[in-house]
Order: C-alpha cells, then sequence, then structure tokens
C-alpha cells in the first residue's frame, strides 16, 4: 500500500515539475483591449497573426496611428448583442515553441445599461518570439 | 422518477409561455417577422438623392442603389420641402463623439461643462466609436459631393451636443447616467435625446422600472419630460431578438409624462451585405427586439449595416449595426419634423412621427413594429385637410375657427390685379394641418385669381365678339301703344317695359345704359356690347351674368335716375343722370347729349367686382361713390364723337377676423374717346375709332395681415403685408371698326384692335387682333 501511494505520488510530482520546467508563464510586451461595433472588424473574427493577411487591415479600424510593429496577434471575439463586454487575456504560456493564450470575456453586470450596438471585443497583442499559437477562450 | 420529471417540465414550458405572453399593443398580425409584404414609402426629392444620400447603406460605393437607409425613410421628400433638421439640437448621450470629423465638426456644439460623465470631466471624446457613429447616423453634414464613402445624416444641419456615459467598453455606472440626464436637464437648448443604449431586463411597473433603470436616471428622464418645454427621447430596443424591448423602453408604459415624448426604436435590416442579420429587405433585423408591449410608443427604423462617421480618423467611416442605429434614425428623423413644423410642441412632433409611420403589410404588426416604418415623407405633408386660422393669435383656442383652403380666395379685378400681383410675388403665409395644427407655408398668391381685361381679347373672344347682323327681332305692340317687349330667341332683348320717350324703363338682363343709343345716325354703334367693349357703360355698375334688373327714370331731358341689383340681390346701385343737353331737342343734325352721373353702388362681399371668401372674405357693403362724364354729338349727317370718363371712391368694407386689416379709399378711372362716321366711302357702310382705357386704380392700398409664423407654445404671429394697388402701367386700347350691310340678309364687319400695356403692366406685351366676319342669313 505504502509502495503504491509512493510510486502514484512520484509520477504526480514528476508530472508537475515536468509542467513547471516546460510551460513558461509569460507576459505579452503589449497589450491593448477594448471593445469595437464596426462590422468590417468583427465580421471575421477569431485570431490574427501578423502574417495574416487581414492583420493591419484589422488594426487599422482601431486605429490608424496603431504601428504594427508594437503588435503581433490579434484576437476578436465573436460579436455579442451590445457593448459592455470586456475581454482580458488571463495568461499565456509558452511551451517549448507553442504559446497558449487564455482569454476571458467578462459580460456586463446583470440589470446595467450598455450601448446597443453589435459589438465584438478584442485584444492585441506584442508577444517575443511567437510562433505556434493555441487560444483558449472562456 | 427523474426523467419523469424532466419529461414533464419540458412538455409544460410552451404552456407556461402562452400564458405568460399577451398584453402587447394589440392588432398584431398573427404571422410574424417576414410574413407580410413590405410596401416602401414614396421618396419623391429627387434634387436631394445624390451620392451622399445613397451612400448610408452597406454597398459603400453605389450611387443610387436600394439599400440606404435615407431611401428607406424617404428623407429626400422632407429635404426638399426644407426640412433638414436645421436649428434644432440633439444631445447624442454615448461613448463621445470624435469632433473635429469632416462630417461632423461644423454641427458640433462645443463640449459642456460636464459633459464627460463617466470620467467626470468636461472633454467627451470618444474612445469607442459607437458615439461618432451615432452622431453621423444623425446629423453628419451635407458635402454634396460624390467622393467614395462619403453620406450624410437624417438631419444634416442639425446641431449635435455630445455627452459621454459610457466608457471605452460601452458600459456605465448609475452615477453616470444620472449625471447625464441632469445635463440634459439643465440644458435647455436640447431639444432631442438620442440614447442608443438600453438594459436588457423586464420591468413591471413605475417603480419596479424605476429601480431597474436607476432612480437617479429614472427621476431625470421624468423632469426632462416634465418641463415647459420637454426634451423628446429616444431609446434603442435592445439586439437580443427578445419579443419585449430594454427596461427604458418598458418604461415608457408606466409614465404618462415620459411616454408623451419619448420612443423606442426597432431596427429594420436593409442591408444588401449584411446577411447575417437581414430576413429580408425591410423586415426586422434577426437581432432586434421588438416592439412587444411597448407598441404605442415604438416605431421601426433602418439599423441593420449603417454607414457613418468613424472614430479612428477624421475621415473614417464604418459599418455599425444594431437598434444603437435606428435610434439615431428616429432622432433625425424628429428633427427635421420639428424644424419644418415649428407650431407643434414635442410631444406633438412625437406624436406626428409615430401616426405618419408606413404601418401596412408587414408594418401592420404592431406588437412587432409598433407605429410602423419611420416615413419622412408622410411625416412632413398634411395629414388631413389644411386650412386658414380665423385671425386668432391662439392655435389652440376654443374661439379659434378654421377654413378649409378651398374655401379661401380672392378673384381680383384687373383694375389692380397687377399690382396686387406684384405685390404678392414671393409672399408666404401660414396654414394649418387640421390633424395637429402643424404649420405650413404657401404662397400667398396661391390664394388669389387675376381678373384680366386681356383675357377678354383672346382670338376666340374677339371672334365670339364679332357677331354677324342679328335676325329680325320679334316686336310685341302692347295693346295700349305705350311699351313694346323686343325678344331675341328666347331672350328679352330691350326693355320690358319702355315709355314713349324712355320715360320709364324696368329691365331684365339689360344694360342701364339707353344714352348711347338715343340720337342718329349711330345708334347702337357705341354700345354693341358684342362689337366693342361697351365702351360707355357706367364701369361701376357691374353688369352680372345677364342675371341683373334694372331700373330706369330717363327722361333725356334734365333728369334721370338708374337703379341697379343683380339677381343675387347682393349688389345695388344708383345713380342721377343730369343731362343738361339732350338731343330731344334743336336740329337733330347737330343734336348733342352731355349726362352728368353721381352715384353710388354696394357691393356684398365684393369691391371693384373684386369676389373673396373665407380669410381674404371683405364685408357685406363695401362701397364706390362715383361720377361720371357722358357727351355724345352729331357732326353733321354722318360723323358723330362719343366721351366719356368716369372716376371713383371705393371703401373697402372689412369683415371680421379677414386677412385684409384695412385700406385705403380706391380711386378709379375710365375713360373713353369714340369718332364714328356712318355712309362711309358707300351708303351702308360706317366706321369707328375708339381709344379706351379700363377701370384701373389710380391711388389706395390695402393691407394683408396674414400668419407668418407660430411657436411651439401654439401662438401665431400674423405680418403685414401692405400692397400698392395701383398699377406700374395704363392700359389703353385701340379700336377701329367697320360695318357693312352686304345684302339685305348679308354683313361684313371688321375690326382692328390694339392693346397697350395689357392689364396696366408695364411687362404685359401688346396685343394686335385683326378680326374679319361675314354672316349670310338664309
Amino acid at each position: 500500500m505504502l509502495n503504491k501511494f509512493i510510486i502514484i505520488s512520484s509520477l504526480f510530482l514528476f508530472s508537475c515539475s515536468n509542467y513547471l520546467i516546460q510551460a513558461e508563464e509569460i507576459k505579452p510586451k503589449n497589450l491593448k483591449c477594448g471593445s469595437n461595433s464596426n462590422v468590417a472588424f468583427f465580421e471575421k473574427n477569431g485570431f490574427f497573426t501578423i502574417d495574416n493577411k487581414d492583420f493591419d487591415y484589422k488594426l487599422g479600424l482601431i486605429d490608424k496611428n496603431l504601428d504594427k510593429s508594437d503588435f503581433n496577434f490579434i484576437y476578436i471575439s465573436k460579436p455579442q448583442s451590445s457593448g459592455g463586454y470586456v475581454l482580458e487575456v488571463e495568461k499565456i504560456t509558452k511551451n517549448k515553441n507553442k504559446h497558449r493564450i487564455y482569454f476571458k470575456e467578462n459580460k456586463p453586470p446583470e440589470g446595467s445599461a450598455s450601448i446597443a450596438a453589435i459589438t465584438a471585443t478584442y485584444c492585441f497583442l506584442q508577444i517575443d518570439n511567437l510562433d505556434k499559437v493555441e487560444v483558449f477562450f472562456k | 422518477m427523474k426523467n419523469i420529471s424532466k419529461i414533464l417540465a419540458i412538455l409544460s414550458l410552451p404552456l407556461l409561455l402562452s400564458a405568460c405572453g399577451g398584453g402587447g399593443g394589440g392588432g398584431a398580425a398573427a404571422g410574424g417577422v417576414g410574413t407580410g409584404t413590405v410596401t416602401n414609402c414614396t421618396d419623391g426629392g429627387t434634387d436631394y438623392q445624390g451620392y451622399e444620400y445613397y451612400n448610408g447603406g452597406g454597398d459603400t460605393n453605389q450611387n443610387a442603389g436600394n439599400n440606404s437607409p435615407l431611401q428607406y425613410v424617404c428623407a429626400s421628400s422632407a429635404y426638399a420641402r426644407g426640412a433638414t433638421g436645421n436649428g434644432i439640437q440633439v444631445a447624442v448621450v454615448d461613448t463621445g463623439i470624435r469632433a473635429t470629423h469632416t462630417e461632423l465638426d461644423d454641427n458640433m456644439v462645443s463640449a459642456l461643462t460636464g459633459s464627460d460623465t463617466i470620467n467626470a470631466d468636461d472633454n467627451p471624446v470618444d474612445d469607442q466609436g459607437h458615439g461618432t457613429h451615432v452622431a453621423g447616423i444623425i446629423a453628419a453634414e451635407r458635402s454634396g459631393g460624390s467622393s467614395s464613402g462619403y453620406t450624410h445624416g437624417v438631419a444634416y444641419d442639425a446641431d449635435i451636443y455630445a455627452i459621454k456615459m459610457f466608457n471605452s467598453s460601452g458600459s456605465t455606472t448609475a452615477t453616470a447616467t444620472t449625471n447625464a440626464y441632469a445635463l440634459v436637464e439643465a440644458t435647455a437648448a436640447i431639444d432631442i435625446v438620442n440614447n442608443s443604449w438600453g438594459t436588457d431586463t423586464d420591468c413591471t411597473s413605475a417603480s419596479n422600472c424605476r429601480t431597474v433603470v436607476g432612480s437617479g436616471f429614472y427621476d431625470n428622464w421624468e423632469d426632462t419630460a416634465q418641463l415647459s418645454t420637454p426634451k423628446i427621447s429616444v431609446f434603442a430596443a435592445g439586439n437580443d431578438g427578445d419579443a419585449e424591448p430594454s427596461a427604458e423602453c418598458q418604461t415608457m408604459k408606466y409614465n404618462s409624462d415620459i411616454n408623451a415624448v419619448s420612443i423606442c426604436v426597432v431596427a429594420v435590416s436593409t442591408s444588401v451585405s449584411g446577411a447575417d442579420y437581414s430576413v429580408g429587405k425591410g423586415m426586422l433585423a434577426s437581432f432586434s427586439d421588438k416592439c412587444g408591449s411597448v407598441a404605442a410608443y415604438c416605431i421601426a427604423a433602418p439599423g441593420d449595416d449603417i454607414w457613418a462617421a468613424g472614430y479612428g480618423s477624421n475621415s473614417q467611416h464604418v459599418l455599425k449595426s444594431g437598434t444603437s442605429m435606428a435610434a439615431p434614425m428616429v432622432s433625425g428623423g424628429l428633427a427635421v419634423v420639428m424644424q419644418e413644423f415649428s407650431s407643434l410642441t414635442p410631444a406633438q412632433v412625437v406624436t406626428r412621427l409615430l401616426s405618419t409611420a408606413s404601418d401596412g403589410g408587414e408594418y401592420s404588426q404592431t406588437t412587432i413594429y409598433g407605429h410602423g416604418m419611420m416615413n419622412l415623407n408622410a411625416a412632413t405633408t398634411a395629414v388631413a385637410n389644411l386650412q386658414t386660422i380665423n385671425g386668432s393669435n391662439l392655435l389652440d383656442d376654443p374661439s379659434t375657427s378654421y377654413n378649409d383652403l378651398v374655401n379661401n380666395s380672392f378673384t381680383s379685378s384687373a383694375a389692380f390685379s397687377n399690382a396686387l400681383n406684384a405685390a404678392l410675388s414671393g409672399q408666404t403665409m401660414e396654414v394649418y394641418d387640421s390633424f395637429d395644427r402643424a404649420n405650413f407655408e404657401v404662397g400667398v398668391s396661391s390664394f388669389f385669381t387675376s381678373g384680366s381685361y386681356t383675357s377678354q381679347n383672346t382670338v376666340e373672344n374677339h371672334m365670339a365678339r364679332l357677331q354677324p347682323k342679328t335676325i329680325e327681332k320679334v316686336k310685341t305692340k302692347n295693346l295700349y301703344g305705350n311699351f313694346t317687349v323686343e325678344t331675341d330667341g328666347n331672350y328679352i332683348e330691350s326693355s320690358m317695359f319702355q315709355s314713349a320717350g324712355d320715360f320709364l324703363a324696368l329691365g331684365f338682363n339689360q344694360s342701364t345704359n339707353s344714352f348711347e343709343n338715343a340720337v342718329d345716325p349711330l345708334s347702337g354703334f357705341f354700345n354693341d356690347s358684342n362689337f366693342g367693349n361697351n365702351y360707355l357703360v357706367n364701369p361701376y355698375f357691374h353688369a352680372g351674368s345677364g342675371q341683373d334688373y334694372f331700373m330706369s327714370f330717363n327722361g333725356n331731358s334734365s333728369f334721370g335716375i338708374d337703379t341697379f341689383t343683380n339677381a343675387n340681390g347682393n349688389d345695388l346701385g344708383l345713380a342721377f343722370n343730369l343731362n343738361p343737353l339732350s338731343s330731344t331737342s334743336g336740329d337733330a343734325k347737330y343734336a348733342g347729349d352731355l349726362q352728368i352721373v353721381l352715384g353710388t353702388n354696394y357691393e356684398q362681399n365684393k369691391f371693384l367686382n373684386s369676389s373673396s371668401t373665407g380669410a381674404f372674405a371683405t364685408g357685406d357693403m363695401s362701397n364706390t361713390n362715383f361720377t361720371g362724364i357722358k357727351y355724345k354729338k352729331n357732326l353733321g349727317d354722318d360723323f358723330t364723337f362719343v366721351g366719356s370718363g368716369f372716376t371713383g371712391y371705393t371703401y373697402i368694407d372689412k369683415a371680421s377676423n379677414s386677412y385684409i386689416d384695412k385700406s385705403t379709399p380706391l380711386l378709379t378711372s375710365t375713360f373713353t374717346l369714340g369718332l364714328a362716321k356712318a355712309n362711309f366711302i358707300k351708303k351702308d357702310q360706317r366706321i369707328g375709332f375708339f381709344v379706351n382705357q379700363p377701370q384701373r386704380v389710380e391711388d389706395g392700398s390695402l393691407n394683408l395681415r396674414v400668419p407668418t409664423s407660430s411657436d411651439r407654445d401654439r401662438t401665431v404671429t400674423y405680418s403685414n403685408l401692405n400692397v400698392d394697388l395701383e398699377p406700374d402701367a395704363r392700359q389703353i386700347n385701340f379700336d377701329i371698326i367697320f360695318q357693312k350691310a352686304v345684302t339685305e340678309t348679308s354683313n361684313l364687319s371688321a375690326n382692328l384692335t390694339h392693346v397697350q400695356n395689357g392689364d396696366h403692366s408695364n411687362s404685359s406685351k401688346d396685343q394686335n387682333f385683326i378680326s374679319l366676319f361675314y354672316k349670310k342669313t338664309f
């Protein structure tokens, strides 16, 4: 029984340490989040990396003065029926050359007033050495 | 057991839902969205349907497309009437506005102190884009350009206040909403408040709604509705596709002060590209909440894929969708209506917009579309009969009366019609829609019809006057030998009773002037109304349509009396004739007649034969005192000279409440000179030459006091329009008349007429007529 416990505990600890060693949580170099009601902005949603043909266009729809060298990743959520939604980056992890980005969209408080346009939330990020990306959204 | 409970619960859900339904606006068609036919309004202002007009839809490069939201509400028809929102102040309570945007900058009002209530500062800059877009839908300027992407707002001349109440994510706080509406309440100039936002919650009573939307905001909103000049609030219904709109819209049901000046707006899709939300052009967008139980205060407007100003740069335009976009369409529409009708209270502006919405077919479903689709063509036209006001300053006073337009007229005499036309040209006055007393501007001259002397000189009339030799008249001798009756066909042509020596004449359908028939050799020639212009007739005794009676005592010696009344019994005339020189004495070859006339006439609801009705009516007893002289002299066997001149003073009797407010006496004149020769070249030929000036006003004026403006306090202001009735020229007619009896049964007539300054106007072209007429009787 004790042996069994030792073996299981060892495996657990090993797996945790392995994870902790390989999945490094990182902070984006630049981050800009907001919401926008422009149909052209959210018609195609999801994430866009700097090599995507729509990257500059999406950036420009928010602000033409934004410098695309400041960002290399865009995430646009599916549009909501109103404003008041807030998108935030919960965490970003890097495991070898793969980034995992965890987004969370907060609903407006129950019973609060919001602008009544179809609106999508977004985040622009600058992440060093961005290669492969996996996005998680809740 | 657990599963059974679950199944029962699912089965009972529809029953529960149906039990909770109902309570809507009533009258809804059974079908739902898209089950009816959409009939678009008629958009008539083609001069305003340029590139910017059509560019408001999703197809941003089209020049004459069919998805323009402006086209769908027929805005150009309102523009053509001058209704562009000019002078109306609209507050945009939103995320702020990019005030430097080139399509907004000229219409922006300087930021109010405290106008950023979410950040508690004075700088309502847009950090989200929503407010800029909303402001563009309301009042983006119309440049007239044709560059790709440019558009303009519904009320492109309205003024915009930016009040920032939302942060960059589009959410707000109770404090911010309370303070935003406190600022609205405190800013007297604001007429309309656009609220492209809402709370996605139901509420069930006034107190519950107050809690749901926030008591501070509710109280301030109510205050704005209770001001002496309340402010109109427009709210977006919401985008959750619900059967009931937002809590703010539902609040309207429970507060009569608020719902009198508030509108809830659902969104219709007019988009060609917004396929996600379009269920068919003109149908409710798939995202839009329905009017539901708020139908009485609800209207539809385009709100899917609306192209308007973006906040990203001073020239950016973007597409947005939502009832947020439909609400400013309605705010702009209200501004257009409010500008067009200065007489309407804010509540009446709301009622007019709702009442004139297109509500047939698809839009008859009130629980979906409320009153229907906004229609600015209908909203800026008369709902009911247009009417003139009776002179009162108060539109709603019980003693104020109105006349339908068709019951107001003025048919002027040619003696002054030229002067009247010149004075009224370009002058306008107000008339009022009997629906709500909305004020409409019409030309004053639209009520006036000009009398014309020259119209009598058309070729047709001229030919008609060239009558052939008349058939033999039937003369019936009275048994007593003193009276004759002369008839021509069915008409009594001459005196019914005529004594020897013309001492007494009583007549029907007969001129009172026997003067010019008295002397040979050209008896009848000077007063042949079929041939000349009745030159010697007393111009103040206005013969009517042949239904006139007269009585004349005319001894052709020293005095006489003419009286006159027309068949309607409205006009009376009396003239004393003094005959110091009479052809009955002396040698007929050189006989002469001189008659001096003094008289007066009274015209009922007329003056100088100018008739009028309704707001332009004159009184029962307009009076003209006149004097005249007629002279005729035989110059040997063949020549006869005639001359006459009349002048008179006319006093216009003012009718109560008439727009003819006052007048000075009108001095008028007429004269004729003529020379005729019998046996011209041959026997049975005669020729005559006449110079004549028709009746003309020499001096005098009248003052028209017409309604020219009205205010939202329902008062009317009148303006004086002084009309000098003296024409700018003098009409002179020249006539040469030739007659020849060819045989006993045939004759020939020729007439040459030249009319100078027709209708006493120096702008009239001279008229010349040459007429030949031959007739043979078999």
